[in-house]
């Protein structure tokens, strides 16, 4: 018997197709867009950015498959609406593990360890090149190391109104338009202590595995939607005489998307099942080369009208391509997975 | 990660000989061929570089927040280095249609930029069906104007329509072409044709004083009535729909262009009613060798750009180019480029063996000879569009091609344009993962490249409408053009 849809997915599903689907191809050609503010606000009327913070302190108390479920879904809507509340969702869980209190509200986005040094008093030096979200976020999570380079520093939080901070606008940003990165920097800022020194790492690892599965999760929310279009559109538009879900060619693109996002699904409920592991990884590069290919197909299927603005596959294509290099490069994650894990 | 800045790390570019090996053997044999080869590499190249690439990045962007800006200034600067002119025959001032020269440049441009190379692209595109429909009057008159304006630089642009909104691919191919969904006609008035409907998402479409165009006579035999058309686009009626908002190769529009009762004079009918099928065949055969030089230059753009990202930048102490890794996948990126490059080649070589001979008719070199005032005069023009004229001609044409192989054309044009296209998407997306996330000039360069590069695998027929040309010309024994072109034409 299927299980029935718990009631935050239900409202999710409703505001993906209500809100952020209908507006999607708007965002994405404007990241400026006054509207993504709103969109936010309803999200969190909605509770979605509170995802994995326990229902006791007001959230949606979900575990790492229900995150993974709801990002999915936001992402059939517009991935990069899904990425940047994703970012924000992903930043809350260090937070949580460190039992700190959560910002009251507003968009969270993560700076990770290498770019910014922290000295003994919390003060913040140097530059972020990419933060993804860094544009629209309210405060930064930093993971900063110590000046002389000897290990962590901790993990600091920032609101993004500080003087001392500075963020500039990535340029030519492909895909995950709405979740637009900035670069970032710190110049003298004191931070809000959340971990110190080694404290941070296991919080860096929890942010970094949220993160990943987040970004998994978006992928295969790409993959499904391009699916449906593609064979949504295969099943309408006649071509040398037959549906081209007739063709063959077409039948085994299609067939490939559903296998391979199927294929990337379960090994990304099985990440959220040991999300302590290298699955999280694994789970990522598996779904986002799984959603490149879907999107790079489904705009193929669709010909002419795929490669438009207008008919919104282009975008889906253009968001699976921003999930390559991240939030890992995928051939470096395969590097780090090349060797078995010990059992 | 930091740039060091050590400079162009890749080096001259490439000779014509060092990107073409066998062309080496080649110019044993005709050193004029490869002599004017490289004289168009270096003219493609040098425009490429000095107007094209210094600003490819910025006009993406503006076209992106404006479709309907177009770039004339650099329509103007390309003509100063006469690539308005490549595809117009010689005997009206223009350079000869040489598929091969034409790719090469294609491939120069599309390295800077390949919204650019195709707007040069579709324009040579929409003067084959005047060159091959054989109207010599056309040339006196349209492809001439396509000179003069490139020499005054006011640039005369040419476009092609095939594609209609509900049907694409099907109408470059006579298997397909009877079961299409066409909604475009032609009909027949008194001293000429009423033509009617819409096509789409042309290249072109919006900025082209002239538009070739194909459609049926009688819609319910559209591949033996399918005819082809010169229209200028001042005449009433003809108008701009839409211009799309495109992924990519932005500095091309893609227009739709509506027909509502456009007026076509008999005269400027190309070849006789119901040849287009032929024609466009020859023209595709044509042109898919250049876009398979198109896609290759985009791959190429998107390596120089990842090659020079990973040779100047340092991740933790090393340089990127350093790693095993990234050695081995900038050699395949170098490999599958070099193998697409040799694709287009053969097909462009092939067309101009076959179009290179009624080119090269001793008839076509006799007009040449006669003097240009009685060449444009209305009497001679007159005669030269007669009837009779027009199908000895056409027969001349068609039969020489044939015999030079419009099967092997087809099928190694088809050869080129997928396996251009596929390196291209493949070249473009793996720079873009391994160049992880940023927003330097080489990132926007290579995304910019993936973009573009999508292109190259729809048009000019889908690669999946491609693979199946291939079948049929280049695997199954026995394939004839009359067979290809399903006894459409009448001659």
């Amino acid at each position: 018997m299927p299980e029935e849809k718990p009631p935050v997915l239900q409202a999710l599903e409703r505001f993906t197709r209500g809100e952020v689907g209908p507006r999607a191809i708007e965002f994405d050609a404007d990241p400026l867009h006054p509207g993504i503010r709103d969109l936010v606000s309803r999200a969190r009327d909605l509770g979605l950015l509170s995802l994995q913070v326990p229902a006791e302190q007001g959230g949606c108390g979900m575990d790492p498959s229900g995150y993974a479920a709801a990002t999915r879904e936001i992402a059939r809507g517009c991935a990069g609406v899904a990425a940047l509340l994703m970012v924000h969702n992903a930043c809350t869980t260090p937070l949580l593990r460190a039992e700190v209190a959560l910002p009251a509200d507003g968009l969270l986005a993560p700076v990770l360890p290498g770019p910014v040094a922290a000295d003994d008093h919390g003060v913040l030096r140097g530059t972020a090149r990419h933060v993804p979200g860094g544009l629209r976020a309210d405060a930064f999570l930093v993971f900063a190391r110590r000046p002389d380079d000897r290990g962590p520093a901790g993990c600091f939080r920032v609101p993004a109104g500080d003087p001392g901070l500075r963020r500039r606008p990535l340029r030519g940003q492909g895909g995950l338009r709405v979740c637009q990165g900035a670069e970032v920097t710190f110049e003298g800022v004191r931070g809000d202590a959340v971990a110190r020194e080694d404290a941070s790492d296991s919080l860096q690892e929890t942010l970094q595995t949220a993160l990943r599965i987040g970004a998994a999760a978006i992928a295969l929310g790409i993959a499904d939607a391009v699916r449906a279009a593609a064979a949504r559109y295969a099943s309408q538009r006649y071509q040398a005489g037959a549906l081209i879900i007739e063709h063959q060619q077409v039948r085994l693109l299609l067939a490939r998307m559903g296998l391979e996002t199927r294929a990337a699904g379960t090994l990304l409920r099985e990440a959220c099942e040991a999300p302590g592991g290298e699955l999280p990884l694994a789970a990522k590069v598996v779904a986002s080369e799984a959603a490149m290919r879907a999107s790079t197909d489904a705009v193929q299927i669709l010909g002419g009208y795929g490669y438009m603005r207008d008919y919104g596959i282009e975008k889906r294509m253009r968001d699976a391509a921003s999930l390559l290099p991240w939030p890992d490069v995928n051939e470096e994650a395969m590097l780090a997975l090349a060797v078995p894990p010990r059992e | 990660m930091d740039m060091d800045g050590r400079g162009a790390p890749l080096g001259p570019r490439p000779s014509l000989l060092e990107m073409f090996p066998r062309l080496q053997v080649l110019e044993e044999h005709d050193s004029r061929y490869v002599r004017s080869m490289g004289k168009c590499l270096r003219r493609a190249r040098e425009f490429a570089e000095r107007a094209v690439k210094p600003q490819a990045l910025d006009l993406d962007e503006r076209v992106g927040r404006e479709p309907r800006h177009f770039d004339w200034d650099l329509v103007r600067e390309g003509g100063k280095y006469g690539l308005l002119s490549l595809a117009v025959p010689e005997v009206v001032g223009g350079q000869g249609f040489r598929t091969a020269h034409f790719s090469v440049a294609m491939e120069e441009l599309s390295a800077a930029c390949s919204g650019v190379a195709t707007v040069f692209g579709a324009h040579a595109l929409g003067i084959g069906p005047v060159v091959v429909g054989g109207n010599l009057a056309h040339w006196e008159t349209a492809l001439r104007e396509v000179v003069r304006g490139e020499k005054r630089g006011d640039p005369v642009l040419f476009s092609l329509a095939i594609t209609e909104p509900g049907a694409g691919s099907d109408v470059e191919d006579p298997d397909f072409m009877p079961t299409a969904r066409i909604a475009t006609e032609a009909k027949r008035v008194g001293g000429g044709y009423r033509l009617r409907g819409t096509k789409c998402f042309i290249s072109n479409g919006s900025v082209a004083r002239y538009v070739t165009i194909a459609l049926p006579v009688d819609p319910r035999r559209p591949l033996e009535t399918w005819t082809g058309f010169l229209v200028d686009t001042r005449s009433p009626g003809f108008s701009v729909g839409r211009v799309e908002s495109k992924m990519g190769q932005r500095a091309c529009p893609a227009a739709e262009l509506r027909f509502d009762d456009v007026f076509v004079p008999e005269e400027n009918r190309l070849g006789l009613e119901g040849d287009a099928m032929p024609a466009t065949l020859v023209i595709l055969a044509a042109s898919r060798g250049p876009v398979g030089a198109i896609a290759t230059g985009t791959a190429r753009g998107a390596y120089e750009a990842f090659a020079d990202y990973a040779s100047s930048t340092r991740v933790n102490g090393h340089l990127l180019a350093d790693e095993q890794r990234i050695q081995v996948a900038l050699a395949e990126m170098a490999a599958s480029i070099h193998l697409a490059r040799q694709a287009y080649l053969d097909a462009s070589m092939v067309c101009d063996l076959a179009i290179g001979r009624p080119m090269g008719h001793p008839l076509m070199k006799l007009l040449g000879a006669i003097p240009a005032p009685i060449r444009t005069s209305r009497f001679w023009l007159r005669r030269m569009s007669s009837p009779r004229a027009l199908a000895r001609i056409r027969a001349l044409a068609f039969q020489s091609i044939a015999e030079g192989g419009l099967t092997r054309m087809l099928g190694l044009s088809s050869l080129a344009k997928v396996t251009g296209s596929d390196a291209a998407v493949a070249v473009a997306r793996r720079a873009l993962e391994l160049a992880g996330p940023g927003d330097s000039e080489h990132h926007r360069r290579i995304e910019k490249c993936l973009r573009d590069a999508k292109l190259t695998q729809i048009y000019e027929g889908t690669n999946q409408i491609n693979r199946l040309m291939m079948f049929k010309t280049l695997c199954r024994p026995g394939a004839s053009p009359e067979a290809l072109w399903g006894g459409g034409g009448r001659a």
